[in-house]
């Protein structure tokens, strides 16, 4: 249907099921009424044709009938015209020959009475009947004796007009003919018309007929009393016909069939009820129609039970299937109806369960694949994303193990303000970073700080070092002021033990000044040997240093011992000092005794005679030295304390060394530049022990000085003097060189939390940054 | 006068079958439905007393025209066919004002057509046409109103709805023209088959509107009865 161009019909017609079914059903009932009119035209003709026929067939009959009638009675009246018995004049036996004639029926039917009349007279002169005897028939009305016929021949017959006569109780049609042999007589038949017109009219139920002349009335009638009586209407037609013809009328009111008479001018018309006439036809009409409603009401029936049932289970089907087209596919497909309908809602259902699959499926398939799609994507971002992730990663590995390598490659070369950048993604890259860095930065505060205080303690020991060769000095001329006071003592105690007894307390004393002074030479042979000791030791020291391990302890043991030494140096210092004071006063008094030799010429018994004012004098001039003595024992003390401090301080610095040895232990290759610097320091202590043995030395200068008196003790007061502003200075130098050890070790103390995890790598670069801070 | 008594028993015996058949469907149907249902049944009921009358010869009255017109057909239409349009009205749901205002076309329409059917000449045709102009009314009311109320109703209650609106139209619109063709009418049709296509269009018309309703009450319940669904 939807292709328009298929179909014959109208897209009205042809787009809907029920117009489709009303036009087929409305072409049936179109087809069944032309038909049935067909048939009904078809019947309605022959029943039509049938009724002519049977009315003109009872008019023709009638005629005929009527025809043989009126000629047999003609001929009965020729016959009995002819008859002997009328030749006669006795009228008496004529009447009773015509009576018995009539009683025996030998004239034709109907014929109600037989005349003998004389047309001359224009009376009956003998009847069958004796009324009629002597009666006039023109005065009666008589056709015949009105209007008589002229007969050429006795055997000629007359039929008159029907009339009545008063005599007669009925209409009257006579017939006539001359009687051989009498002249002016002719034989009258009269006929009862009422008694003819009844066998006419009477023959048949459902119709009647009539006979009208050409005068337009009524010869025969079935109502008898209208015979003679003016028929109306329908003369022309009769006129038309000829004799024997006859035809068929239809009217208003009935049908009618028409016949001429041969022997007359009488028409007969036999009429039938025009209903009745055609009652058949109607009747098959009504039939007809009757069948054709009924058959209309069962078509009518069909399309509206049928029709509308399937239009609507079509109509129900259509939107279903359009709703399910429209993808709701729920629509409730359920019919009563078991038929092909039935079976196409369940095909439908079938279809749609079918469908249902289909999509399901379907949407199954599309979202797996769906599914799958999102997962290869995922796959594939993942992919490269873990690709550039790994290539970024790679990339800063790279990039990052380059950057590190550039700056430990830096640091390797010297360069320790090279930092790593440790921000990469990688933690344990970061980390390794954040660790070399942390490391740079120990190693780089460790050296910078070791480095400073390298140069601290090198400058100070520097100082301490030229201080304690001033001291050295001065305790050289001081020793050989000694030494020259010794021998002038020993002198002096030899002409003292010459004197011993007059100068026990003063030889005593020369004893004890050149005991002192032995043992001041011994102390400062002993100081110049723990000094020499010392600077073995720190030499050992430093070697043993170089050997990292196992020879740091003994290092520090050295180092220890060494300032033990120091502390020993101190307290001989202090007894030197002690000496120095009894010198002191043994060199007042030897040096007033030189000043007074070197006054007075060179006789010591001039000085012995005058020990006791010399004793006196030497006592101020020792006091004096005692004086100096205790100044520069206090400075000695100070020294000492300077040197205790500066042994701690070495201590300190040793442990410190120590502790940078076993931290730089882990930086493998930094023992080299320790021992040099522990060389460095071994030289210092070597110098101090130089110095020391320089101070012993200028004890024995004292000694000798003291010895040598008065020339010398300018020189020891100059020296003196000298050695206490060198000595302010080692102080001096001493307190900086305690800072800064002081400084280092808490700068080492904080390392050394952190330095269990950094080791080695470093030596070098330390070594060559002492050596750069040497230079 | 035989022939009108054979089709008089022939309708009386059909209506009366159809009025067991229908009767019996009290028992298929759900018990809240059973009155309307019994305006189904009591449509074919009362055609049963008609027909039954009349095949005892009662009640032909002559008309202006000299016909017989059968009173108690006319007052059996004036009481079955306003029941009709009353179910109808009630299946499709709509206002009871409009269902009232059908019934009193319809039961204009057959005293019209009575009017029509005694009177000659030139009124009894006017009155005849009047009729039928208020059995149009009565068909506007089933097509239009009476559709728009059923629209609220499920799909197989339209769909009874649109077949037995359709059922009652086509089969009813076929009165007229019987009428037209009687001897009240033109005549064409004699007063015997007019009686017998009378007699059989009411047999069909009435049992057979019940029965289709009877079938589609069946269906919209669930209750599917292939037995009822054969309407003839």
């Amino acid at each position: 249907m939807s292709d328009k161009n298929s179909s014959l019909l109208p897209s009205i017609i042809a787009n809907s099921y029920a117009a489709r079914l009303g036009v087929a059903l409305l072409f049936a009932v179109v087809v069944m009424l032309v038909f049935g009119l067909v048939i009904s035209v078809q019947a309605s003709e022959t029943l039509e044709d049938d009724v002519e026929s049977d009315l003109t067939g009872l008019s023709e009959s009638q005629a005929g009938e009527l025809d043989a009638w009126l000629q047999s009675t003609e001929r009965s009246v020729r016959g009995s015209s002819d008859a002997a018995a009328l030749n006669t004049d006795d009228t008496t036996a004529i009447s009773d020959y015509l009576e018995d004639r009539v009683e025996n029926e030998q004239v034709s039917t109907n014929v109600a009475a037989v005349h003998y009349y004389n047309t001359e007279t224009g009376t009956i002169e003998a009847s069958s009947n004796e009324n009629f005897v002597g009666v006039d028939p023109a005065e009666q009305g008589a056709a015949f004796a009105e209007n008589p016929p002229e007969f050429d021949s006795p055997h000629e017959t007359h039929i008159t007009e029907p009339f009545e006569v008063s005599i007669a109780d009925h209409p009257i049609i006579a017939v006539l003919s001359p009687v051989t042999g009498q002249e002016n007589h002719v034989l009258v038949y009269m006929t009862d018309l009422r008694e003819r017109t009844r066998t006419i009219s009477d023959q048949r139920d459902d119709s009647f007929t009539v006979v009208v002349n050409s005068e337009n009335q009524y010869i025969a009638h079935p109502n008898a009393s209208r015979i003679l009586a003016d028929h109306e209407g329908g003369a022309e037609m009769r006129a038309m016909l000829s004799a024997g013809e006859s035809t068929f009328m239809k009217m208003d009111e009935e049908v009618m069939g028409m016949t001429k008479l041969e022997s007359t001018d009488w028409t007969v018309m036999s009429h039938s009820d025009r209903e009745e006439a055609f009652a058949l036809s109607n009747q098959i009409n009504s039939d007809l129609i009757g069948l054709l409603l009924l058959a209309v009401i069962n078509l009518g029936l069909v399309g509206v039970t049928i029709g509308a049932n399937t239009v609507t289970s079509l109509r129900r089907l259509s939107n279903r299937a359009r709703e399910m087209g429209e993808g709701r596919l729920d629509v409730d497909l359920s019919t009563s109806r078991s038929d092909e309908i039935g079976g196409l809602y369940q095909s439908f259902d079938t279809m749609r369960t079918s469908l249902r699959n289909s999509i399901e499926e379907a949407e199954q398939a599309q979202a797996e694949a769906e599914q799958a799609r999102k997962e290869a994507e995922e796959a594939r971002k993942e992919a490269e994303n873990e690709s550039e992730v790994m290539q970024e990663i790679n990339d800063d590995l790279e990039r990052q193990a380059a950057q590190y390598q550039e700056v430990l490659g830096e640091a390797a070369a010297g360069d320790l303000t090279q930092r790593v950048e440790p921000d990469s993604s990688n933690e344990a890259m970061q980390q390794v970073g954040a660790e070399i860095n942390t490391t740079l930065d120990a190693l780089e505060e460790i050296i910078a700080t070791t480095k400073s205080f390298a140069q601290d303690v090198s400058m100070a020991t520097e100082q301490a070092g030229d201080n304690a060769r001033q001291v050295n000095q001065a305790s050289q001329n001081v020793r050989d002021s000694i030494g020259e006071i010794s021998k002038g003592a020993s002198n002096q105690s030899q002409r003292l033990q010459d004197a011993a007894s007059e100068m026990e307390g003063l030889s005593a004393t020369a004893e004890e000044v050149a005991a002192s002074a032995q043992q001041v030479a011994t102390t400062s042979q002993a100081a110049a040997e723990v000094g020499e000791t010392g600077r073995e030791a720190a030499q050992k020291a430093v070697e043993q240093m170089n050997s990292i391990d196992e020879e740091t302890d003994r290092t520090v043991e050295e180092i220890n011992a060494l300032a033990e030494d120091l502390s020993e140096i101190g307290e001989i210092v202090d007894l030197i000092t002690q000496i120095v004071e009894q010198t002191n006063m043994l060199a007042l008094n030897a040096s007033i005794e030189a000043a007074r030799a070197d006054a007075g010429g060179d006789g010591f018994a001039v000085v012995a005679d005058e020990i006791k004012g010399l004793a006196e004098e030497t006592k101020d001039a020792a006091g004096d030295i005692e004086d100096r003595i205790d100044r520069i024992q206090a400075q000695a003390d100070e020294t000492v304390e300077t040197m205790e401090a500066t042994s701690e301080q070495v201590n300190i610095g040793t442990e410190t060394v120590e502790e940078a040895i076993d931290a730089l232990e882990r930086i493998v290759e930094s023992t080299e530049e320790v021992d040099t610097g522990i060389q460095e320091i071994d030289d210092a202590t070597e110098e101090q022990a130089r110095t020391a043995q320089n101070v012993m030395g200028v004890i024995d200068d004292l000694t000798d000085i003291s010895r040598e008196t008065a020339t010398e003790a300018d020189s020891v007061a100059d020296a003196a003097q000298a050695q206490t502003e060198s000595i302010d200075e080692v102080a001096n130098s001493a307190d900086e060189l305690r800072d800064s050890a002081q400084a280092l070790d808490d700068l080492l103390d904080r390392f050394t939390v952190k330095s269990d995890s950094n080791a080695g790598g470093s030596t070098t670069s330390f070594g060559r940054s002492i050596e750069g801070g040497d230079s | 006068m035989s022939t009108l008594t054979t089709w008089f028993s022939f309708g009386t015996v059909g209506m009366a079958l159809g009025t067991l058949a229908l009767a019996y469907g009290f028992k298929l149907i759900d018990e809240k439905n059973h009155k309307r249902y019994s305006i189904l049944v009591a449509v074919p009921l009362i055609a049963v007393g008609a027909y039954g009358l009349m095949a005892l010869g009662i009640s032909n009255i002559s008309t202006q025209s000299g016909e017989s017109v059968y009173v108690l057909r006319y007052i059996d239409w004036l009481l079955t066919t306003p029941l009709h349009v009353l179910y109808l009205g009630l299946l499709a749901g709509a206002a009871m004002g409009t269902i009232y205002r059908s019934i009193g076309l319809m039961a204009l329409t057959i005293v019209l057509g009575f009017g029509g059917a005694v009177l000659d000449g030139i009124l009894g045709w006017l009155l005849y046409i009047l009729g039928s102009v208020a059995f149009v009314g009565v068909i506007y009311y089933a097509m239009y109103d009476f559709d728009d109320a059923v629209q609220q109703k499920d799909d197989s209650t339209v769909a009874l709805y649109r077949k037995l609106r359709a059922f009652l139209i086509v089969l009813w619109l076929i009165y007229p023209f019987i009428w037209v063709l009687a001897p009240v009418g033109l005549g064409l049709m004699n007063i015997e088959t007019s009686a017998l296509v009378i007699s059989y269009l009411d047999i069909v018309a009435k049992v057979g509107f019940g029965l289709i309703a009877l079938s589609g009450q069946l269906v919209a319940t669930g209750t599917t009865d292939p037995a009822g669904v054969t309407a003839d």
